[in-house]
């Protein structure tokens, strides 16, 4: 269809093909997002295939002293005069196989058992009383299983990493070139490879405080580390996926929770994402207007509730729409209302209050983002639609709102996870509450990240809380890859500039 | 034959103390020696305990309790000279030590205290040392409810320290002695205003399980052991949830909580309340004179009949952390934090029920302070909260049907649905 076919249809037909686009995209993003992950998995596949296959070639190739060091670390390099260089690699391979010796294998071996002993009791006759005696603990089996496979990992590399260099020594001196000599090698570290020096220190900070803990709190939703597994009293074992099938299966308890929360916390994201996002943009196209005068006071008078720290004005307002908080009392004074208003305690009215509080806390720094962009929208724009005799409405739908999505499109998307996961306006405004009768540990306005929450620090089933941790983050990330890919930002970069 | 056992005995008693590292060896058959001088002859040892030569100790108190226990630690410290104490305090409440001590035991401090709900799942996760020294002393020396409260089976896994429940404060200016027998008698009365004639905190099931104790509905069965039993769904169930309903509709009612309800009595806008021990000094100055405490009033249900409310009764223990390093030690300084001497020292500043027999006893005593007499008058009503791990499972279904009774969600109508619904969450598992 052509854009003109497309407008002489009639409005009712515009937003059905528009609707129906919209869902073609989403399908295609999804079915791309799928397809990507056999993509992912072979790609894996053939990098390993490739390690091997470079590890034969070197082996074939490699003169005795490279093909020592595939056993003794660093061996290549100390025949050819590079000592400290070797040292290092074989004191590599020593402390690895110490730390192997010592706890590591043991550790290794655990992560598939998480532990068989129980704590218990023995009497000691000398003291007079029963003693514990430790049992294993499950979470610390857990935790030393994932670092002593990651130390693997890491020896891996080490150890792939000196074998190509003991056989590039190898063909430096075939060729008769000079072998870097320790020093030189530092230099280098200073000079042509200064990125990895400077790498270093964050990326092993991210592996040990990010992906380390990470990887551990993924596995325990394939546990079954709940309120009756805790340790040290108790172990808990591998369930594999039993816990993503109880979320899902809407018969259990768990599950009649969580499609409820699942589908209030996606109708908040879009009413707070939106709401804060249109509302914010007229208050700014409002004081953007010509015949505005002041802007910049009003402007101001918008942003000071940016200037109180947004959990000091979600308890101050949880006090004052509280059953007998300040606004129900002045109401009652002033003779408005004969009752009280359950602006928190009303599931119904709870959920409004919450969408109207937040708009209160996001709707300033909407119009801040508005604002500049508004000024940046170039004026002939404007002059030449309204020669051509268009609407204010028509140059709104046709110039702003446009020009606005390009540019904000990623602001939107970043906006709409941050309120997928919008912890603090619920945990200080409602609490989550009022609770519900027919939720598992939750409230009428919990989301599911506070449920998340309310699972570890009420209840301790941890391992329910990871499995909708997990959930969370695949929806968010599924979200924001295809809206963002879809974008206008993403496919038409060079569109407005 | 006896000769034999005591040899391979004391031969096993050898090796394990040989067995033992260098620096602990001398202390220990130090302190041996000394027990076997104070005459310890049963296999359960002396009622003494022995003691290394230093120790450290981690102990976790309310805020409100850190001064009156670093004066107890303090005596205690004097009471086993022999010692070197190194003694830390933490600021934990009775109500976060479970939180606090599963997130991560080892970190926990070694002696804390713990309201007695908790024991059900600090004990299945096994956070708690069982305590087998003078066992028989404290069972023997503490009220049985008490004892029933920090056993699990028939281990003893917690030291009672006070009892807790609630009870009615009341304003003298509005309601006569005579009042405050019946809530039917308080409810009727006009009191003027926008003076609310009775106020409790409904959407908690601390509070409003009373309702249904004084009904006759019982929690986890008849001992509040059975995880799998609870019959607020039955007709006397039934009984009291229209009461709670009738109660909510009534515009002489008002849901309270803490903070609410300081502030009614500070205002002198409140006629009667339920609440506990920890608010008595703040709502006594502000009612001076006026001030009123007793037991809960009597309700009349339905069908006629007519029971004095009921409470949950609670107890305030100190338990000791499994993975402590010092476990004599530890239950040295639990005994002494829950000795009579100390429950005296909670009674007299704190206004502490004690649990300790020979002080609950002490009938003159207890009279002098109205706010324990109250609490040991409401006592014969009351029923011993849970200690099942179960239990924590209770709490937040019984806010959800509270809250929906004051938000007349719950109406006559659908009562029996959400009872049926009520009774099915707190029983649930979760697979």
């Amino acid at each position: 269809m052509t854009s003109i076919d497309f407008f002489f249809l009639p409005w009712y037909k515009k937003v059905f093909i528009k609707l129906g686009n919209f869902f073609k995209a989403l399908g295609k993003g999804l079915f791309g997002f799928i397809l990507a992950i056999p993509k992912g998995i072979w790609m894996l596949i053939k990098n390993i295939g490739l390690f091997f296959l470079g590890l034969g070639k070197t082996f074939a190739r490699g003169d005795f002293a490279t093909k020592i060091s595939f056993v003794i670390m660093g061996f290549g390099s100390i025949v050819r005069k590079q000592f400290i260089k070797g040292l290092l690699f074989l004191s590599v391979e020593i402390g690895y196989f110490y730390y192997m010796v010592k706890t590591g294998w043991n550790d290794m071996l655990g992560l598939k058992s998480l532990g068989t002993k129980q704590q218990g009791w023995a009497f000691d006759e000398e003291l007079g009383i029963e003693i514990l005696q430790d049992g294993d603990n499950s979470m610390k089996f857990l935790l030393f299983g994932i670092l002593s496979v990651m130390v693997t990992i890491a020896f891996v590399t080490f150890w792939r990493i000196s074998i190509s260099s003991a056989y590039e020594t190898q063909l430096i001196k075939k060729k008769g070139g000079k072998v870097n000599n320790f020093i030189d090698d530092v230099k280098d570290f200073f000079d042509q490879k200064l990125y990895k020096t400077l790498l270093f220190l964050p990326i092993t900070g991210v592996l040990l405080f990010t992906i380390l803990p990470l990887i551990y709190m993924i596995s325990i939703a394939f546990t079954n580390y709940d309120s009756v597994h805790q340790p040290p009293g108790n172990l808990f074992s591998w369930v594999g996926i039993k816990n993503f099938k109880v979320m899902f299966s809407s018969n259990s308890v768990l599950g009649s929770t969580f499609f409820p929360i699942l589908i209030w916390t996606i109708i908040w994201a879009v009413v707070a994402t939106f709401g804060n996002y249109i509302l914010g943009m007229l208050l700014a196209m409002l004081i953007n207007k010509k015949d505005i005068k002041f802007k910049a006071f009003w402007r101001t008078i918008f942003v000071l509730s940016i200037a109180v720290p947004q959990f000091v004005s979600l308890l101050l307002m949880r006090n004052l729409l509280n059953n007998d908080g300040a606004i129900n009392m002045l109401l009652l004074d002033l003779g408005l209302i004969t009752e009280k208003i359950r602006f928190l305690s009303d599931p119904l009215l709870a959920k409004f209050t919450i969408v109207l509080v937040n708009f209160w806390v996001g709707i300033p720094y909407s119009m801040l983002i508005t604002t500049g962009i508004l000024m940046n929208i170039p004026a002939d724009l404007y002059e030449s639609a309204r020669i051509d005799g268009a609407s204010p409405y028509v140059m709104f739908k046709k110039i702003t709102l446009p020009y606005m999505l390009f540019v904000t499109a990623p602001y939107l998307i970043t906006q709409f996870i941050g309120n997928l996961n919008n912890f603090n306006i619920i945990y200080l405004l409602s609490g989550g509450g009022p609770s519900n009768l027919d939720y598992y540990q939750a409230g009428h306005t919990d989301l599911l990240v506070t449920w998340l929450y309310k699972l570890t620090v009420n209840s301790k089933d941890y391992n329910y809380a990871s499995t909708i941790g997990i959930i969370v983050f695949v929806l968010s990330a599924v979200f924001s890859l295809i809206t963002y890919r879809n974008s206008k930002s993403y496919n038409n970069e060079e569109e407005f500039q | 034959m006896k000769k034999i056992l005591a040899v391979i005995m004391s031969l096993s008693m050898l090796l394990a103390a040989t067995a033992c590292s260098n620096d602990s060896n001398s202390s220990k058959s130090e302190s041996k020696s000394d027990s076997q001088n104070s005459g310890g002859t049963s296999n359960t040892g002396s009622d003494e305990y022995q003691l290394k030569e230093s120790a450290s100790l981690k102990v976790w108190a309310s805020q409100e309790d850190q001064e009156i226990v670093k004066e107890m630690v303090e005596s205690f410290k004097k009471k086993y000279p022999d010692t070197t104490w190194n003694i830390e305090f933490g600021v934990v409440s009775e109500a976060d030590a479970k939180s606090e001590v599963l997130k991560d035991t080892e970190a926990a401090a070694d002696v804390f205290a713990f309201a007695s709900d908790q024991l059900g799942e600090l004990q299945s996760a096994g956070a708690l040392y069982k305590i087998t020294k003078n066992k028989d002393r404290i069972i023997a020396d503490n009220i049985d409810a008490s004892i029933n409260a920090s056993k699990v089976g028939d281990d003893l896994y917690a030291y009672p320290s006070s009892s807790d429940t609630y009870f009615m404060y009341y304003d003298k200016k509005y309601l006569s002695d005579e009042d405050v027998k019946s809530l039917e008698t308080i409810l009727s009365k006009n009191l003027g205003g926008d003076v609310v004639n009775f106020s409790f905190d409904m959407d908690n099931g601390w509070y409003n399980a009373g309702f249904f104790f004084a009904a006759g509905a019982k929690l986890f069965g008849d001992d509040g052991t059975d995880p799998t039993k609870c019959d607020f769904n039955n007709e006397k169930g039934l009984l009291a949830a229209k009461y709670l309903i009738s109660l909510a509709n009534n515009s002489k009612f008002k849901l309270t909580d803490d903070d609410i309800t300081k502030a009614d009595f500070a205002d002198r806008k409140l006629g009667a309340t339920i609440s506990g021990s920890w608010n008595a000094e703040d709502i006594k100055k502000s009612l001076g004179d006026d001030f009123g405490v007793t037991k809960l009033p009597t309700v009349t249900f339905e069908d006629g009949t007519t029971t004095n409310l009921g409470s949950m009764a609670n107890f305030k223990l100190i338990g000791i952390n499994s993975q402590t390093k010092s476990p004599m030690e530890a239950m040295a300084l639990a005994d002494y934090l829950t000795s009579y001497e100390c429950q005296k020292i909670r009674f007299e500043k704190r206004s502490f029920a004690p649990t300790n027999k020979e002080l609950a006893g002490d009938k003159d005593a207890l009279s002098s302070n109205p706010v324990v007499a109250a609490a040991a008058e409401q006592a014969q009503y009351a029923t011993l909260q849970s200690t099942i791990p179960q239990m924590g499972n209770f709490w937040t279904p019984a806010e959800a049907f509270g809250a929906a009774i004051v938000n007349k969600e719950i109406t006559v109508d659908n009562v029996q649905e959400r009872l049926d619904k009520l009774v099915e969450s707190i029983l649930s598992t979760l697979t």
